[in-house]
């Protein structure tokens, strides 16, 4: 869409007294690669584009989205936002700054069909590792989207965004028992993605882990000291605190973190930051959805909560300027604050010390998705792999096993931070849709938590 | 533009079909008296199948605008995916749409949205009350050069978040309703009947780990019976990814359970009658009597099973459990001794799809000799599905209604374990 076309659409946005307008501008092709059964059995190309337009007055937001670029349906969208105010026109003869462009450099040398003959290497590999294996599913994503955002400020910036990230499931048969085990990483940058993972290794991980899994043992259902492995484990800062410090739920006084600002709210060997700025991340992106540049925000510092994730219409309520955490999944949603990549500072704890000092307690391994409360920061999450701790040593593995946990009790209870800070990437879903994040965290130990299992007593 | 794509696939030796997905919905958010967000979306998707010397793709996409890039896509996919996967493209005429009388005034429906802050007056526990509505006008469209179906209609989604506070206690139970019709009245009632197990909870605590005798609120079964519903396809069976490999025609669960599904029925929030690949839909008995006897198919898997394609491309519409006569206060007198758990939360991370397993946090009700004595919190339902509709005492009659698309009565259940902090 040209300058002055965008430019008439914000003057046409703010005619009837808005005192904020913006337009999104999105155009993305997705292709996955979808190598199932031995064979691709599906690549699916998806373009899309559209256009989101918001307005505001005050504190009430006005969005209308759609994937019709002629001039009748933006005129039509226009008239069903602007309708909704009838205020002292403020802006008037909005002109656009010249447009500032932002790029993610990829160097991917791939084809499609050096994708398809690299799945077919990694698929070959698994088969062959043992005969319990009934399924194996190899998942690349690459998606390129370009966005360009626009507001009543002048404000005209444009981003081109490269992902790609893979998935790779086995699913394991024996009788009656059944199991899957799976990997994932994610970069912004395109299919050279495939040259950063040493696949023997994951390979041999995979299969280690689950057949650990296959024949786990029901989890007994009680409350004990828990392990959390590095990586994807730190879900549970992402949950249990990340999502309570967006202004989305602390502008309202709707998260459970809303007045804690400047207290003591974890202990002391907790850090948490999130950096929207680290090179290549998969929940990086140079400018967030609002046009913001992004930086590393430190949220809780030495347990101490030092600041929220802010986006621009909610800091009208909060006052403590924006964070470059405007986010949203496509021009279908209305922004607000999200997180990039989410972690845990690495702490000096030996991870041998760790499991150690518990008699009685459980290793997850490896954590699965979970889910929280804002407002009250209840939480949960599946382990996706666990073990049994007995003694200070790592014994059998064990099926079902979940964690529920209270943010402000949770936090308090970290009471070990190892020094093997790794990421992880999932996608995070919200009220502005589902964005790429990632979580991160050392080896941590939490003093007592309770953890859902079969099995009712030993 | 669904010509124009026509035409020039045809030109280049292709036989194209595009099925459209036309969504036009309307929301309104409110926080307390607060409108936060109005919004309008417009948008429409596409599912393209092609076919060249009998052979198919299908790929979905969300722009048809430039059909030369549309037909460059169809190229590159045909040239790389291992394709041998037969197919035809849709034939006949369906006009299907259904007539919204309704002429929705959305400043009347914010007033009866707002008017939902009166639970504070009644229940001054409550401290805040998140709204969220939405109508949905949807049209599924498919053509090809000998086809023409259509099917329209609408419905409205409602959305709740109470929060109660009691002693520095915060808790949340959210409510998702759905209706046909514009029914705020339904809605409200329904909600009263959720606010009072809230306000139980605010002074509730958790459990003794054992297995208990259970009422699963339909809400929750239908929850649960929604992420598992991928288990009846036969593609996911025969890839080895569905609990339900090797257990075609044999008794899975107990036979109080009949599953159904129903597509273009009277019951169904949004009438189907037809898939993404023009196949009819119809009414089926999925699991008759704990026994399951019906997979669901595209057409691609109903080839490679040498069944009938039974109009499931798209998934599943209006699948329930077949309900029985107890209602729900019967289901608590049967109990007599036991716990009512009326939320699940987390099931897409607690749900474990390809083995079955269930491992979710939940929130519910003591029951002792057969009264309400208690909230429960913090508490964790750890089972199986085929243990979870095996143990099965009896089912309720009260279909739920928070899902379009699926739902299920409550069930009173034996033996279940269920994991507490205390």
């Amino acid at each position: 869409m040209k300058k002055e076309r965008i430019e008439t659409i914000l003057n046409e946005l703010t005619s009837t007294g808005a005192d904020f307008a913006e337009v999104f501008l999105e155009d993305k092709t997705t292709k996955v690669f979808d190598y199932i059964d031995r064979k691709l059995d599906s690549l699916t190309i998806s373009d899309s584009s559209g256009v989101g337009l918001r307005i505001a007055l005050d504190n009430q937001v006005y969005y209308g989205a759609t994937n019709d670029f002629s001039k009748k349906s933006i005129k039509e969208v226009i008239s069903n936002l602007t309708n909704n105010i009838n205020s002292k026109v403020k802006y008037e003869n909005i002109k656009l700054n010249r447009l500032k462009k932002y790029r993610n450099d990829t160097n991917t040398h791939y084809t499609d069909l050096d994708i398809k003959a690299k799945l077919k290497e990694i698929d070959d590999k698994i088969w062959n590792k043992d005969k319990r294996i009934s399924q194996v599913s190899i998942i690349l994503q690459n998606i390129e989207q370009n966005v360009t955002i626009a507001n009543h400020t002048g404000l005209y910036k444009a981003e081109n965004r490269i992902r790609s990230r893979i998935f790779i499931t086995i699913n394991f048969k024996d009788g009656e028992k059944l199991a899957n085990i799976y990997y994932s990483k994610g970069l912004t940058t395109g299919a050279d993605l495939l040259d950063t993972i040493d696949f023997d290794e994951v390979i041999a991980d995979l299969i280690k882990d689950g057949l650990d899994k296959l024949y786990a043992k029901p989890c007994v259902g009680k409350v004990m000291p828990v392990i959390i492995g590095p990586g994807f484990g730190g879900v549970i800062f992402h949950e249990a605190c990340g999502h309570a410090m967006e202004a989305t739920a602390v502008a309202d006084g709707m998260s459970v973190l809303s007045y804690d600002l400047g207290k003591s709210i974890a202990s002391s060997k907790v850090t948490i930051v999130d950096d929207g700025t680290i090179d290549k991340e998969w929940g990086s992106t140079k400018i967030d959805d609002e046009g913001c540049e992004t930086r590393k925000n430190t949220l809780i510092k030495d347990g101490v909560l030092v600041g929220f994730l802010i986006d621009e219409l909610n800091d009208r309520k909060m006052h403590m300027g924006v964070t470059g955490s405007g986010r949203r999944e496509s021009y279908l949603y209305a922004p607000t604050s999200r997180m990039n990549n989410t972690y845990l500072m690495p702490g000096y704890d030996s991870i041998e010390d760790m499991i150690k000092s518990i008699d009685y307690g459980l290793y997850a391994k490896k954590l699965g998705g979970g889910q929280v409360s804002t407002e009250t920061g209840d939480f949960n999450f599946a382990c996706d792999l666990a073990y049994m701790i007995r003694d200070g040593k790592i014994a059998e593995s064990v099926k079902s096993a979940s964690l529920i946990g209270n943010t402000k009790e949770i936090l308090q209870k970290v009471e070990m931070v190892g020094s093997n800070l790794e990421l992880g990437p999932g996608m995070c879903g919200s009220i502005s849709g589902s964005v790429p994040v990632n979580v991160g965290e050392p080896t941590i130990k939490i003093s007592s938590i309770l953890v859902g299992g079969e099995e009712s007593e030993e | 533009m669904k010509n124009k794509l026509i035409k020039l696939a045809k030109q280049e030796g292709i036989e194209l079909e595009i099925y459209e997905t036309k969504t036009k919905r309307t929301d309104i958010n409110l926080l307390n008296k607060e409108e936060k967000l109005f919004q309008i979306v417009n948008t429409s998707n596409y599912i393209i199948k092609a076919i060249i010397n009998g052979k198919c793709i299908k790929f979905a996409t969300g722009s048809i605008k430039n059909p030369s890039k549309v037909i460059e896509n169809i190229k590159t996919i045909f040239a790389i995916q291992d394709n041998d996967n037969e197919n035809n493209l849709s034939k006949g005429y369906i006009n299907n749409k259904e007539k919204n009388s309704e002429k929705l005034d959305y400043n009347q429906v914010k007033r009866d949205l707002l008017s939902l802050n009166s639970l504070k007056e009644k229940y001054p526990e409550i401290i805040n009350v998140e709204i969220n509505y939405s109508h949905y006008d949807k049209g599924y469209f498919i053509d090809n050069e000998n086809c023409k179906m259509v099917d329209e209609g609408y419905y409205n989604e409602y959305s709740v978040g109470i929060t109660a506070s009691e002693n520095n206690t915060n808790k949340v139970s959210y409510i998702s309703f759905y209706s046909k019709k514009y029914n705020f009245e339904e809605f409200y009632n329904y909600i009263l009947k959720r606010v009072e197990s809230l306000i139980k909870k605010l002074d509730g605590n958790s459990c003794i780990t054992k297995k208990y005798d259970i009422i699963l609120k339909n809400t929750a079964v239908s929850d649960i019976l929604r992420t598992f519903a991928s288990m009846f396809d036969t593609e996911n069976i025969m890839l080895n990814e569905s609990v339900l490999v090797d257990k075609y025609k044999k008794k899975v669960f107990s036979d109080k359970i009949t599953i159904i599904e129903d597509p273009n029925g009277d019951s169904a929030i949004l009438k189907r009658s037809f898939d993404s690949e023009g196949t009819k839909t119809n009414y089926k008995v999925i699991v008759d009597s704990g026994v399951f006897t019906k997979r669901i198919n595209n057409v691609e898997y109903a080839l490679k099973s040498k069944e009938e394609a039974t109009g499931n491309a798209y998934g599943v519409n209006n699948l329930f459990i077949k309900p029985s006569d107890d209602t729900f206060e019967d289901l608590v007198s049967k109990l007599n001794n036991g716990i009512i758990i009326d939320e699940v939360m987390g099931l897409h991370s607690g749900i474990d799809v390809k083995s079955g397993n269930i491992s979710v946090q939940a929130e519910g009700l003591l029951v002792e000799d057969g009264k309400i004595t208690k909230g429960l919190t913090m508490i964790i339902l750890s089972t199986n599905i085929f243990e979870l509709f095996t143990n099965v005492v009896s089912v309720g009659n009260d279909l739920s209604k928070s899902s379009p698309s699926i739902s299920a009565p409550s069930l009173l259940l034996n033996n279940i374990t269920i994991a507490g902090k205390e």
